[in-house]
């Protein structure tokens, strides 16, 4: 009996260990690809015929002398390159709010005539939105985003919003991080000017004089100017109910119904956390500009705040004509990945490989402006071959497409690059990804393949 | 131990000094081998310097520094380290001052007066390609409109801080050719006929008359900016140099009633703001007076800016004569096509005037001889002593308007008030200085003396003359155009 009881106890203590070994095998099983060419975008440069080891979704080993283990699966990538999945630093959706608005309409009164116009208040422009609050993943066509390579990207709304980072997986796509970075909407008017100048200003200082101009309106000697903020009296008799648009100079911190507007001490807002980090330098601020004037202004607002790091969304023409206000230290560019004009002509210009040259960071975003994106193109790295081809060196088009919004968007430390300990989120492509007919044969997000060609 | 610790406490501080000193020294020059860099000096050297406000100085050098003329003459040495300009065999004039101009260099949809809190300076555009346009003729310094999208669709006036926007396509209240439809209803229907501000039909009143006032007339705003092409500082200049009305706002009887009302409204609110200020400066407590008329109004009355209002025919320019003379303030008249023949009255009264030389402006029926436009208008208000400028047949910053690709130009027009008997030295002028007066501005700009600012031109040739290009604008120090690379003209040398 005693003997039969150690023994069962034996064999269970065994079958458990079987278990528990054959799961550790299950989840050990890992991939090794090997022969293909590596871009790691790393201090390893290209590794030519290197093995990358993949196990946990994790990149385990990568190299040229990488032990393949028994149990490893081992796909021969002979002839084939990998590179890192493309980080998309500014990858534009559109959530609730905006799809209310499209079809919204207000209503104007002018010396009693009522006129409809479409278009919510203004006052939308300064309303706040977490977009992982109001997003729904499953109802967004990620197609594009797959097969163009994109493996990770930050997902933003257009106006004031809180971004959201997230990963595409074989159907949908799942979030990374629902708490981004800061994005507002920038274009020359008082308006977004001020949203930014009253976020960027610390709380309690002058809170109620002008927002800074900055160097921005002069010359007493002129004689004339109107002080800013003078209210302009109405010359007009007793009018039937003056128009009324939205209240102006709402404090965008208010926008945020959830915080109670009174209180003994009220609560910090959401959006007052990520103010002060921007003002402190803890997060990056991302800026959405519209025009060159747009960068002088956003620049001129931003001026007082030494540590604040501000990352700017814009057209290439337009960084080319504000660069010499642009400051390679506290600024990051992002643009579409395209050949541009020299404003105002019909001269071609590299703007990627002139800001590499005027030593500015920055970084692609696939999709921004691009409608060739949406439509099924084998190649999505024409764009930016062109670019290399024209110039622009290598090892930046890879940081731009892949570290550098990595860093932007702070997954640094687990994609960007084809480094041990990392994601393994990576492309394979059939040459040379900047050769322009190289297409994307399969994108792998975290060692499971969400795309083949 | 103390006595063994004192002398090395010694020996520290000898070695302290001993290194201090020497890095004293060195500072200093060190200092001042970078104060160069910190101010550049820009050098204009060997032009013909047409000063307009003194003589003309052949082969001379312009210095500038910081945005400023610091030197003007034949024998200014330029400094080491200095960017030097060639203008040899070039014509160097101050930058022209257009007083009226199109909106421009503010940024489309910003600014637009449903905002009110909307700051200029957050408009500005310094990248507007209309800017080198302007420049490309020489403009450095404009007074522009701020009503925003192209004439036709947009009424000029501003109610209550809301634009109007119902208005008939193509109908601008402000065209001349309104005059002559007024005339002809008025000759067929009586004196008391009017526009439609809307659709531009003729109002036929009907009795009775309404026996209350017009509603206040609405005035448009200005902005006065550098072309200071793609840099924010320095390109606004100020706001709302002129008073500006419509010419509609104030004509007939009751509408110059409102007018006066306005004018009494701000007078009596400058002494009630006077009497307050008393009351406080003595410690007291009061409410201060509520402002009933615009910031403009305001200081129009206390003459810091003047009315500018289109008046052509000797009548309406005689009632806005009479107008600022009864009320108080200063007045430039627009249009002004039949000033030349009450010249003296404009001079007695201190009246300036905008014109456009190569407007044409039909004489009324029997009246040939003291009706309409004539050529040497130029000469005889240069003769009068009525200060002008001049402005293009087109106030648009376009193709066809003031940056005159086409003949539209602004030193075609001066070409033709020389032509019609000016003087060249009155002629520059009225591009200059003379605007630049109107604008308040005559310290700062409109001609190259020392303490200016740096708004120059570097031209190939007379600047009067059509064939005469502008190679170089500086604006505020800075080279803001070279035609050779802005490519807004054509590019050859002749």
């Amino acid at each position: 009996m005693c003997n039969l009881n150690s023994l069962i106890q034996r064999l269970s203590t065994l079958l458990v260990f079987a278990i528990l070994a054959e799961n550790q095998c299950f989840a050990q099983r890992s991939l090794a690809i090997r022969g293909a060419k590596l871009e790691t975008v790393s201090k390893a440069g290209t590794i030519e015929d290197g093995i990358i080891l993949i196990r946990d979704g994790k990149i385990e080993a990568i190299g040229k002398e990488v032990k393949i283990p028994l149990a490893a699966q081992v796909i021969d990538a002979k002839g084939k390159t990998i590179m890192p999945g493309i980080v998309d630093p500014y990858y534009v959706v559109t959530v609730g709010r905006d799809a209310q608005s499209a079809g919204e309409t207000r209503t104007i009164v002018i010396r009693g005539q009522t006129i409809t116009v479409p278009g919510g208040s203004p006052s939308s422009l300064t309303s706040f939105t977490k977009i992982s609050d109001s997003i729904d993943l499953d109802n967004i066509d990620w197609k594009a985003a797959t097969r163009s390579g994109i493996t990770t990207m930050q997902l933003v709304v257009s106006g004031y919003a809180q971004s959201v980072i997230v990963q595409p997986t074989v159907k949908s796509a799942q979030i990374i991080n629902p708490d981004g970075k800061l994005l507002v909407s920038v274009t020359n008017s008082t308006q977004s000017l001020d949203l930014l100048r009253s976020g960027l200003r610390a709380p309690g200082s002058s809170a109620g004089g002008p927002p800074g101009t900055g160097s921005g309106p002069p010359s007493p000697g002129s004689g004339f100017g109107r002080p800013p903020g003078g209210v302009r009296p109405s010359p007009q008799p007793p009018s039937p109910q003056p128009p009324s648009p939205a209240p102006p100079g709402n404090p965008p911190v208010a926008a945020n119904s959830s915080v109670p507007s009174a209180g003994p001490t009220p609560p910090v807002s959401p959006t007052q956390k990520l103010w002060t980090d921007v003002r402190e330098g803890k997060s990056s601020l991302f800026v959405n500009l519209n025009n060159a004037a747009a960068i002088l202004h956003c620049v001129n607002a931003t001026k007082e705040i030494k540590q604040a790091k501000l990352v700017f969304i814009a057209a290439g023409s337009d960084l080319f004509e504000a660069i010499r206000d642009l400051d390679p230290k506290t600024h990051v560019a992002i643009l579409p990945p395209r050949i541009d004009f020299v404003p105002n002509t019909r001269d071609r210009i590299n703007i990627p490989k002139f800001l590499s040259e005027k030593e500015m960071p920055f970084a692609f975003s696939l999709s921004l402006g691009q409608s060739e994106f949406r439509v099924q193109l084998d190649t999505p790295l024409f764009a930016v071959s062109s670019l290399v081809y024209s110039g622009l060196s290598r090892q930046k088009a890879f940081e731009a497409l892949t570290m550098m919004p990595a860093k932007l968007v702070g997954v640094d430390s687990e994609v960007g690059s084809l480094e041990v300990g990392k994601k393994a989120n990576f492309l394979i492509l059939d040459g040379d990804p900047f050769a322009a007919t190289t297409s994307i044969q399969s994108v792998f997000v975290e060692g499971k393949q969400i795309y083949e060609n | 131990m103390k006595t063994k610790t004192a002398p090395l406490f010694g020996f520290l501080i000898a070695c302290f000094h001993a290194l201090a000193l020497p890095a004293q020294d060195t500072a200093k020059p060190s200092e001042a081998a970078k104060k160069p860099p910190t101010k550049e000096i820009l050098a204009i050297v060997g032009g013909d310097i047409i000063t307009v406000t003194r003589e003309r100085i052949r082969g001379g050098t312009i210095l500038v520094e910081g945005g400023k003329i610091t030197a003007v003459g034949q024998d200014v040495k330029v400094p080491e380290g200095a960017t030097t300009i060639d203008a040899i065999g070039k014509t160097v004039t101050p930058g022209f001052v257009a007083v009226d101009v199109g909106r421009m260099g503010l940024a489309t949809g910003g600014g637009s007066s449903s905002d009110r809190n909307a700051k200029v300076f957050d408009t500005l555009d310094p990248f507007d390609r209309n800017i080198s346009l302007g420049l490309g003729i020489g403009i450095t310094t404009a007074c522009v409109e701020m009503r925003s999208g192209g004439s036709g669709f947009a009424r000029r006036g501003v109610s209550d801080g809301f634009p109007i926007t119902e208005r008939f396509l193509g109908f601008d209240p402000d065209l001349e050719e309104n005059d002559a439809i007024v005339e002809t209803a008025q000759r067929d229907y009586g004196p008391f006929v009017s526009l439609c501000k809307c659709c531009g039909l003729p109002i036929i009143p009907t009795e009775p008359i309404e026996n209350t006032p017009e509603a206040p007339a609405t005035q448009q705003k200005s902005v006065v900016i550098k072309m200071s092409y793609g840099k924010l500082d320095g390109m606004l200049v100020g706001e709302s140099a002129f008073l500006d009305m419509t010419p509609g706002s104030m004509s007939g009887a009751l509408g110059q009633y409102s007018w006066r009302e306005q004018i009494a409204k701000a007078k009596k609110y400058l002494l009630d703001q006077a009497a307050h200020e008393k009351v406080i400066a003595s410690g007291k407590k009061e409410q201060p007076p509520r402002k009933p008329v615009s910031d403009e109004v305001l200081r129009l009355v206390k003459r810091e800016i003047p009315l500018r209002i289109a008046a052509n025919t000797v009548s309406d320019i005689r009632d806005q004569i009479q107008l600022s003379k009864e009320l108080g303030y200063k007045l430039v008249l627009t249009g002004a096509a039949e000033a030349w023949v009450i010249p003296d009255e404009l001079a007695e009264a201190g009246t300036e005037v905008v014109y456009t030389p190569r407007r044409r402006r039909a004489p009324r029926f029997g009246e040939e001889q003291s009706s309409g436009t004539w050529i040497e208008m130029s000469r005889i208000l240069e003769k009068t002593g009525v200060p002008f400028a001049l402005t293009a047949l087109s106030n648009a910053m376009s193709l066809d308007g003031i940056a005159g690709r086409d003949l539209s130009s602004l030193p075609l027009e001066a070409a033709f008030a020389v032509r019609g008997g000016a003087s060249e030295k009155t002629a520059l002028a009225a591009l200059t200085i003379t605007p630049a007066k109107m604008l308040g501005l005559e310290k700062r700009i409109g001609s190259i003396e020392v303490g200016k600012d740096a708004d120059i031109l570097l031209l190939d040739g007379n600047p009067l003359d059509y064939r005469t290009y502008v190679e170089t604008a500086i604006v505020n120090g800075r080279v803001a155009y070279k035609r050779a690379e802005v490519r807004v003209l054509p590019v050859y040398s002749k």
